[in-house]
């Protein structure tokens, strides 16, 4: 037996899932402030933990001897250096030695560094949210860690374990591939060789058209999720209109919220309704999540609390939303009244609401321990023993407490977060 | 980076991706797998966005971040109320269910991670880097501050201590 692949099987599972990691990092992060026009703003984050002062800081305080002493060595080493520079020599660079903690390197030289974005309209923008690997024009393969990066069109992408988006600044076309894709991109063609990809230029219209084996599909402003199956190519338009040009047989059209597959063997299916666009895309949701697009989050957290409520795909859309995990409270708690008069749905959604909190939620689930439903405040009462490892009261408490003894205790917990 | 140093959400959350397996190795090899595992990991980044304007080089904050990570669990270990976890020996097998009958494979797995667990701290670090991150001996060298030779011989004697260990069991 291998001893290196058991290491490896036994100890992958420790470590952890980085994409999860990071959106609970940037749960708790705090909002960023507005842009200056002066320029970038650093990151304003409230210290955990103020640092001791490890010296009498006040005005008056009388600078100790050593003070001095570094001064005058300062000012003795600053003279020496500018009497240096006025005689003209060419003071040899001072040997700095190997960095002790240095960055952990690329592991190979064809690794490539994350780069600022370009100034070339033309380049592509490419976010890898894992390792991927590219097969640039003129450059070959790279091996890419998580980060942004510009890339030349007509770059090959593996997304292998990762998930990868990118963006045309000359044409805004908007293009997301899924696990185990690949695909060639240029701003006008992508050529789709395997796996799944969304793209999108319905919000700036341009002809955008990709290509696979078994015909193009092309529209002027559409969202649209490809996906090759074993001996088919699957085509869901989500908005707007696209036109699909199997590689025999006629043309197609498919308005938002259709379907078709075309198949290597018989003919091209016939054109269908999708039956939840969530579930269409619910591989993007972490980079939704990721990238921080209010816009797109807002409009998605929208999309799946609306088909909840309305019912038909209700489990398919509190999927989704579990999925989005804690972004959604603010918009589920709205919901806590409206649902008054359909208890199994407002329970329902209590329990979501419970399951995704996180600490960011607390005075929303706070609240709901004063709610007239004895079992909504349980579930808000384990909540938050999990969220903050703290307790007050039991579950016998919050269940037949008296609003009084359940007032007292909210206030109590109200303080300890104050 | 740069782009998280001028306070890019969106690039921070990258950063957290590509950093998260090696702090997570960090800390496991010091304080093991515990419950307050993932919030540690989480507060590493945290600490870590909250010093970014003070960064002076970008090109460190791996090593920076690191530092932040190894510093948090050895706090973690001296912190008033919780029991004291011996360095030499973290918990890195699964909660036991000896009711559940594993299979060979899983069960020598399970077998690995609790004789990991036993390694030397600097051994166990090594290890995990190097299985979690699939990173080359320089990268786990530089985060370590020590040389590749040196990582190699860690991992070595960790290979030989893992094997007399598996082979003594497995023989008894």
């Amino acid at each position: 037996m291998s001893l290196d692949r058991d290491l490896r099987d036994a100890l992958q599972p420790l470590a952890g899932d980085p994409v999860a990691d990071a959106m609970a990092v940037l749960a708790k992060l705090p909002p960023l402030p507005p842009a200056s026009p002066d320029g970038p703003v650093p990151p304003q984050v409230p210290r955990l933990r103020e640092r001791r002062p490890r010296a009498p800081t006040g005005e008056g305080a009388p600078r100790p001897f050593w003070w001095w002493l570094v001064g005058a060595a300062a000012l003795g080493l600053a003279c020496g250096v500018a009497l240096t520079i006025a005689l003209g020599g060419n003071a040899a660079p001072t040997p700095s030695g190997p960095a002790k903690e240095d960055v952990p390197t690329p592991v190979a030289p064809d690794v490539k560094k994350p780069q600022p974005m370009p100034d070339e309209q033309l380049d592509l923008m490419l976010m890898a949210f894992g390792d991927l690997s590219v097969d640039e024009p003129g450059k070959g393969r790279q091996a890419l860690k998580a980060g942004p990066y510009t890339v030349l069109p007509g770059t090959l992408f593996e997304t292998g374990e990762s998930l990868a988006g990118i963006y045309i600044y000359q044409n805004d076309l908007r293009v997301r591939l899924d696990r185990a894709t690949a695909a060639i991109v240029e701003p006008e063609l992508v050529t789709l060789v395997r796996g799944r990809m969304w793209w999108s230029n319905h919000a700036r219209p341009a002809a955008i058209a990709v290509r696979t084996d078994f015909g193009d599909v092309q529209a002027d402003a559409a969202s649209v999720v490809l996906e090759r199956r074993e001996g088919s190519l699957w085509v869901a338009c989500l908005e707007g209109e696209l036109a699909v040009v199997p590689g025999a047989g006629s043309k197609l059209r498919l308005d938002a919220g259709q379907q078709v597959e075309l198949r290597r063997a018989g003919p091209v299916t016939e054109v269908q309704e999708i039956p939840f666009a969530g579930s269409v895309t619910s591989w993007m949701t972490r980079m939704i999540l990721l990238q921080q697009d209010d816009t797109e989050l807002r409009y998605r957290i929208a999309e799946m609390r609306d088909a909840f409520l309305a019912g038909t795909h209700r489990d398919a859309a509190e999927q989704e939303l579990r999925r989005l995990g804690s972004v959604i409270v603010p918009a589920m708690f709205a919901l806590c009244d409206p649902l008054g008069a359909d208890p199994e749905l407002r329970r329902r959604t209590m329990a979501l609401l419970a399951d995704v909190a996180d600490y960011s939620s607390v005075d929303k689930l706070l609240t709901l321990l004063e709610d007239g439903d004895a079992e909504t405040r349980v579930q808000m009462f384990r909540a938050l023993r999990r969220i903050t490892g703290e307790a007050v009261g039991d579950e016998v408490m919050w269940r037949e407490g008296t609003p009084e003894v359940r007032g007292a205790a909210v206030r109590d917990w109200r303080a300890r977060f104050r | 980076m740069q782009q998280s140093i001028l306070g890019s959400r969106e690039a921070f959350g990258l950063l957290v991706v590509r950093y998260s397996r090696s702090v997570r190795a960090v800390c496991l090899a010091r304080i093991g797998r515990r419950s307050d595992l993932d919030d540690l990991v989480q507060e590493a980044f945290l600490r870590a966005y909250q010093g970014l304007s003070r960064l002076e080089d970008v090109s460190r904050f791996g090593a920076y971040l690191h530092r932040i990570a190894h510093n948090l669990s050895v706090d973690c270990l001296r912190r008033p109320g919780l029991e004291a976890v011996a360095m030499e020996d973290v918990d890195l097998a699964s909660p036991g269910e000896p009711t559940k009958a594993l299979d060979v494979r899983e069960e020598r797995l399970e077998k690995l991670r609790r004789q990991v667990g036993r390694l030397p701290l600097a051994l166990r670090e090594a290890v995990l880097l190097f299985y979690f991150e699939q990173k080359s001996l320089g990268a786990i060298g530089a985060l370590l501050g020590i040389t590749e030779a040196a990582v190699n011989q860690r991992l070595h004697r960790a290979r030989v201590q893992l094997r007399q260990i598996l082979g003594e069991q497995e023989a008894s």
